[in-house]
């Protein structure tokens, strides 16, 4: 029996892709068009609305200074989500660009770069990322330039491994061959089977550095009051856990969904950008 | 007649953790136009090096290489382009020689790409090439992990005659095909060479597959040339222990 195009593995993963996709749309669409969805302000302060429980006017309830939890987990998404989308995009475009650069040239900046990454690498990220972040006077800016420090030579190994893998493969000289100039090889031949690997890796990330940076605002070296972060929300938050849920509720429930989400995304589109499910 | 290929001295070392390797020593010998030589040698023994060198896709540390009677030695970059429109080479790793993210039509049609050639060009010159070597142009839109071995290499051929060259090196280039696809493989290679009057260098560890398509052969042992001569005589006759013990250990098998 024949089967039909949606049936086979590709289209399976494909379709999976799909709908992961447009639930991160829909994610990202609720999270940047907040002032559409949830008409209330996130900083603006009503204490004689302080506390309340979620209920029809306040879905998520209010916080302790009146304010709309909803309308502040939706802002605060967008400063999470932004801040680690600029951290990822920062981290794989200097990461890999400095991994291929040494893969391909060799030599003492190779070695140069190499050490840098290797001291980074053996330094506890995390608290590296505290010191840094202290040091630079907390700030969303300052969280993601911390992480960004220790972040990136994950990017610069696995792109300088996988140009030295693919410099001297058969398909690489094929095309020196036909004619190619070395910046063609590059453009052409090296990055398009470099990237695929860098995007998935990327697009993991997002749910784990979304959780280190919030990790850093709940430790009060990233966003800083009144600016509403999942992080910092998380941290306002647990000293009335027990009496008032719904203040952590919100914010964990962000988080949660993100970095599931983003996880799915990753590996479904590792599977997608899979060259060999073609049949 | 006027050599088509000539090395003289070729020496390449490399060094990997303060360790020097002499993977190609001193090798010197030249090729005819329309001949086909065979390089054979035990695995290590630098034949994969020399077609590498041969092709200029690595530089050498001494020696000279000329291609018609013009030092190739140095080139390097774009110079390199009227090169390759009269060498190529074949790998042994028939999938692994195409981008795996790009269909075989777009391997073999890249050099008519790089001569400024239109997409409606090259598709047509890419399916004659196709149909020259035995395949259906429809393998154009496959990617190289949908072909089997044997058409992977016939495309790698095709992609080689795209230049319209004077020389193929092949380089171990039916070694990792079955008895029955080699045997098309050579036919195949025996029929462009009748057609174009190319000339070959045909890379092997077998010995038997170099007595029955070469006419030359150089044994090589240690990046050092053992011995060399006609097929008939290196093969009635081996004057070198390596070129004996290959022999000794092909009749073994």
């Amino acid at each position: 029996m024949r089967l039909g195009k949606s049936r086979t593995a590709s289209g399976r993963v494909r379709r999976w892709l799909w709908i992961l996709t447009a639930l991160t749309a829909l994610l990202l669409l609720a999270v940047y068009g907040a002032p559409f969805i949830c008409p209330f302000d996130p900083q603006g302060q009503d204490l004689s609305r302080s506390l309340q429980p979620p209920g029809k006017e306040h879905i998520l309830g209010t916080d302790q200074y009146g304010r709309d939890v909803l309308a502040r987990v939706l802002s605060g998404g967008r400063v999470s989500i932004s801040s680690t989308f600029l951290l990822v995009a920062v981290i794989s475009v200097f990461g890999s660009m400095s991994g291929v650069y040494c893969g391909l040239r060799g030599g003492w900046p190779d070695r140069l770069l190499m050490g840098i990454a290797e001291l980074c690498l053996s330094l506890p990220g995390i608290i590296l990322a505290m010191a840094i972040a202290a040091v630079l006077n907390g700030g969303v800016l300052g969280a993601v330039g911390a992480l960004a420090l220790v972040s990136w030579p994950k990017y610069a190994r696995l792109a300088r491994s996988r140009t030295l893998a693919l410099k001297n493969s058969p398909f690489i000289y094929a095309v020196r061959l036909a004619g190619d100039t070395p910046g063609q090889v590059v453009r052409r031949h090296l990055l398009p089977n470099i990237l695929g690997t860098v995007l998935v890796t990327a697009i993991l990330d997002i749910g784990t550095l979304l959780m280190e940076l919030a990790g850093l605002s709940f430790l009060g070296l990233g966003a800083q009051p009144p600016t509403a972060e999942w992080g910092s929300m998380l941290s306002s938050g647990r000293s009335m856990l027990q009496l008032y849920p719904w203040l952590v509720l919100g914010p964990g429930l962000g988080i949660f969904i993100t970095v599931v989400l983003f996880s799915l995304l990753g590996d479904a589109m590792r599977d997608c950008l899979d060259v060999r499910r073609v049949p | 007649m006027k050599p088509l290929l000539e090395l003289r001295n070729v020496t390449k070392a490399y060094t990997a953790r303060h360790r020097t390797v002499i993977a190609v020593d001193e090798v010197s010998f030249s090729l005819l136009p329309g001949e086909i030589l065979g390089i054979m040698g035990p695995s290590g023994s630098g034949k994969s090096t020399l077609a590498r060198l041969m092709a200029r896709l690595e530089d050498v540390d001494q020696g000279e290489i000329r291609l018609e009677g013009e030092a190739i030695t140095r080139l390097q970059g774009r110079a390199l382009r009227p090169v390759y429109d009269r060498l190529q080479l074949v790998f042994q790793d028939h999938a692994g020689s195409f981008n795996p993210r790009r269909t075989i039509g777009d391997g073999v049609g890249e050099s008519m790409r790089n001569e400024g050639a239109g997409p409606r060009e090259t598709r047509e010159r890419t399916e004659e090439l196709l149909r020259q070597c035995g395949l259906s142009p429809e393998l154009a839109e496959r990617y190289p992990h949908q072909l089997s071995g044997g058409q992977c290499q016939r495309a790698a051929i095709a992609r080689a005659l795209s230049h319209q060259p004077k020389l193929i090196i092949l380089d171990e280039a039916t070694s990792a095909l079955d008895t029955t696809v080699q045997q098309e493989i050579i036919s195949l290679l025996a029929r462009l060479q009748r057609e174009r009057g190319m000339a070959y260098v045909f890379i092997c560890h077998n010995p038997a597959l170099i007595k029955n398509f070469c006419q030359r052969v150089i044994v090589l042992d240690k990046g050092k040339i053992a011995e060399q001569g006609t097929v008939e005589r290196v093969f009635n006759q081996p004057g070198s222990q390596p070129a004996k013990n290959l022999l000794a250990a092909a009749l073994s098998i």
